[in-house]
């Protein structure tokens, strides 16, 4: 596998360590996302892979080719920074041809330029200047600067920090289209986890350093490595729970495992769309798909409708349960229960369990 | 950002700081060559102490000064619906065309009950402010609003934002300003008020002993090393750099009607001051009919040699600021530390010290050098490089470090990266700080004095020579022409940044 391999990368700022032994790989052509928190080194980690930052220990490699030790210029890694910091006393074709070899042929070079505006939808504005476009515009300008020289990967540190919201959505898409269209290897830095859910096509979750998990994004969202990755990546209701035989008993009952851990004392995490409310008359239902394993219907878990949260597409539920315990649910469409309203809690689907730490 | 230097911009860098501390490097051997003793004996005499306290003392007050009358006036010009703003940009940067003993002579010869420390401190200011006022007006004029109207929005007035925006450019415009004045020679003894520099040049004229000079002008380094450092710390650990382009977009200030007529009356007083009032003592002069009888010919010679030398010496003086503006902006090593502040030294040497210490090494070392017109632009060089070191670093400071990264990416090494991007955005920075340098070349006095080679006569000799003599009436034209030349590009420096 060419694309990005980055192994064991070791680095400390004046004896404070950022990253310790973060390693990567990200295949020819896709498109991975390394997710994390702010301060978690994820910049760092980018800015080695750059070629700005040495590394203390550890290795890089580009299509197969060691570049640890090689300088920015040798590496043929493409990068847009965060406010896309273009050139601002040059146009925007001359932004783009900044990277072409210098003394080729003058059609070849704005043949390139244009192929490349034209990649991220901006054909016709190579005359421009950089203060004359809007931010969106210029974080696309800067995308096809780095597309330009064909590079092995292209670094997109946090790209869309600056834009507004509104507007994010839209260049997202435009800018994962251009870049799958170049066929390019792509990683994004970000700390927004629907960003890199949507985007990417690899999630490497960061954590103190260190890629803690590293999947698609349907994966990362199902099997959590562990609690940290389960509340980071998505919603979720954590509540104690002791597992025993794949079942784990909490406030909401006995609940299937979605996999047999180790016996014991530890946490259940549960997504808010796992989460079902019932009117409190109703009798709960048995049967098939009914995540409640063996649960008498008259324990059924019961609670009082606290807050109701309407978003247009789903709404969200907080419910106070009967022993204090308190539970965050997501439902489909226009919200039916009320604040006040007494509600029975169901879970739909097995549950993710974690042991405690230690 | 990178923490290692390109040996490309550190080899010249260093070449620049060794050619601006040979000097001190010569104070110090002819400080202690007569003998130890004689070397205390200079410095603990009770009058050592009151020169001190006397020089410090005028440059406390007229950097104090400096400040107020910079940044007010920049603010104004900037920021306000001052009316005339335009007109007043250009007036407040032309007191640089005034050279100093210029500005002294005409008080004086009209005055002549204001010499001494007042005397001194209100020419000294008149003549200074522009160091303040000129890198304020560049920031000013390229700060972001947004930030200003973050503070409005918060409650809180636009002064802190702006205030804590301008120190920068008020702490490196202060500290010209108070090596100006340490370093100032003409003035002071038109205006018959003993300091350091005045009583070096009097030491070294009067005997043959030239230890007492060497070590007054060995404090007078010390002295000043110690404003360097205040000012480094000052400055801190802040980083500067703006980060994504430079705002395009501009707010104004509008006044209420009483304020509008105070600011007008400030600027229109500080402008008739500084630039109207020698003006008038010139033209006094002129008219007096004393200044008839001028040769041409002499007068044509003294423009063309003004102009070469002081040219020569910018040219040299903005290309040695380039490194070392570029390294101070951008590294914050013990070298580029180094390299940065032992280029401010050159400043700190009154003229007259080191243009003798070139004549020193041109008579030991390059003897063919001596008495010729290199040795006196290698001096101008020395002498006005913080000036441009100063832009050079002003303005790299303002493009940020992403934009290197980003043309490294693009396959530019360090130095190419430097050349494409860093440069040609540093470009008006540099530009200013050649015409600074040029404007100051021109007027410079006791080096030119010294190091001229012989027969070749510029304005600022000729003015001394004649004003020694105390034929005002025959100075006048040289000092008009000199304020005329010297007036082009102010004038076009404070059409640019207004």
């Amino acid at each position: 596998m060419s694309g990005l391999t980055v192994s064991g990368i070791v680095k400390a700022f004046d004896g404070a360590p950022v990253l310790r032994g973060a390693s990567l790989s990200v295949r020819e052509g896709s498109f991975a996302a390394v997710l994390g928190p702010s301060g978690c080194g994820k910049t760092t980690l980018l800015r080695i892979v750059a070629g700005f930052e040495r590394a203390d220990a550890g290795s890089v490699s580009l299509g197969g080719r060691e570049v640890t030790a090689l300088p920015p210029e040798k590496r043929r890694v493409g990068i847009v920074p965060q406010e896309a910091a273009l050139f601002p006393h040059l146009s925007v074709a001359r932004n783009v041809g900044f990277g072409l070899p210098r003394g080729g042929s003058r059609a070849e070079w704005s043949s390139r330029v244009e192929e490349c505006l034209e990649l991220v939808g901006l054909a016709g504005y190579g005359s421009r200047m950089p203060h004359e476009l809007s931010g969106g515009q210029q974080q696309r300008v800067a995308l096809a600067r780095a597309l330009a020289p064909r590079p092995g990967v292209v670094l997109l540190d946090e790209p869309f920090n600056a834009l507004d919201r509104s507007l994010r959505g839209v260049v997202r898409d435009e800018v994962r289209s251009a870049v799958k269209r170049a066929g390019a290897t792509c990683v994004l830095v970000t700390h927004d986890q629907e960003e890199a859910l949507s985007m990417a096509d690899v999630v490497a979750v960061m954590r103190d350093g260190l890629i803690v998990q590293s999947d698609t994004p349907a994966e990362v969202y199902a099997s959590p490595v562990d609690l940290g990755v389960a509340t980071f990546v998505g919603e979720a209701v954590v509540l104690d729970a002791i597992s025993s035989g794949g079942v784990a008993s909490c406030a909401l009952g006995r609940l299937r495992q979605r996999s047999n851990g180790v016996a014991g004392a530890g946490f259940v995490a549960l997504r808010p769309e796992q989460v079902t409310l019932t009117a409190g008359s109703a009798l709960p239902a048995d049967g098939a798909g009914n995540g409640q394993a063996g649960s008498p219907a008259s324990a059924a878990p019961r609670g009082r409708v606290a807050r109701v949260e309407f978003f247009g597409h789903d709404a969200a539920v907080t419910v106070t349960m009967d022993d204090g315990v308190v539970i965050r649910a997501r439902t489909r469409g226009v919200a039916v229960h009320q604040v006040g309203d007494m509600v029975e809690v169901g879970v739909d689907g097995p549950v993710l369990f974690f042991p405690a730490a230690g | 950002m990178a923490r290692h230097i390109p040996s490309a911009l550190l080899v010249p860098a260093a070449v620049t700081a060794g050619l601006s501390l040979a000097p001190v490097a010569y104070l110090v051997v002819r400080a202690v060559e007569g003998g130890l003793p004689a070397f205390a004996a200079t410095l603990f005499r009770s009058r050592t102490a009151e020169l001190a306290v006397r020089s410090i003392g005028l440059a406390v007050v007229v950097t104090a000064l400096c400040v107020v009358l910079g940044l007010s006036l920049a603010w104004l010009v900037v920021r306000t619906d001052l009316p005339g703003r335009k007109v007043f940009g250009v007036l407040a940067a032309l007191p640089l065309a005034v050279p100093s003993y210029v500005a002294a002579y005409t008080w004086i010869s009209l005055f002549p009950e204001i010499s001494g420390f007042w005397g001194s401190v209100l020419v000294l200011t008149l003549c200074c402010y522009p160091y303040v006022y000129l890198p304020a007006t560049a920031t000013l004029s390229r700060m972001d609003p947004a930030m200003e109207e973050v503070a409005l929005s918060l409650g809180r007035g636009r002064a802190p934002v702006v205030v804590r925006q301008l120190r920068p450019a008020a702490a490196a415009g202060g500290l010209l300003v108070a090596m100006y004045v340490l370093a100032e020679f003409g003035a002071v003894s038109i205006m018959r008020f003993d300091v350091f520099t005045t009583q070096i040049y009097t030491a070294y004229r009067a005997s043959f002993n030239r230890t007492p000079a060497a070590v007054l002008g060995l404090l007078l380094v010390l002295i000043t090393l110690l404003i360097v450092l205040g000012e480094a710390r000052s400055r801190g650990k802040a980083a500067y750099a703006l980060r994504g382009a430079p705002a395009r977009r501009r707010t104004t200030v509008r006044m209420t009607p009483v304020a509008r007529v105070a600011a007008t009356g400030w600027a229109a007083a500080v402008a008739a001051l500084a630039v109207g009032f020698p003006l008038a003592g010139i033209g006094y002069w002129l008219l007096d009919g004393s200044s008839r009888g001028i040769d041409a010919a002499d007068l044509g010679e003294s423009v063309a040699a003004t102009l070469g030398v002081s040219a020569a010496g910018a040219l040299l003086t903005g290309a040695l600021a380039v490194p070392v503006g570029i390294i101070a902006a951008r590294h914050r090593t013990w070298a580029a530390r180094f390299v940065e502040q032992s280029s401010y030294v050159g400043h700190a040497l009154p003229g007259i010290v080191i243009a003798l210490s070139l004549v020193f090494f041109a008579v030991r070392y390059a003897y063919p050098l001596y008495q010729q017109w290199p040795l006196l632009v290698l001096a101008y060089a020395v002498l006005f490089m913080p000036a441009a070191v100063g832009a050079v670093r002003a303005s790299v400071v303002q493009s940020p470090p992403v934009l290197e990264e980003v043309a490294r990416s693009l396959g530019r090494g360090p130095l190419g990266a430097v050349r494409s991007v860093t440069l040609p955005l540093a470009l008006p920075g540099v530009a200013a700080g050649t015409a600074l340098v040029f404007l100051t070349a021109m007027k410079e006095l006791p080096a030119t004095l010294l190091l001229r080679p012989t027969g070749m006569d510029t304005l600022a000799t000729q003015l001394w020579t004649q004003t020694g003599s105390g034929s005002y009436g025959a100075a006048a034209p040289y000092a008009a022409l000199l304020m005329l030349l010297a007036a082009v590009p102010g004038f076009l420096l404070g059409r640019r940044e207004a």
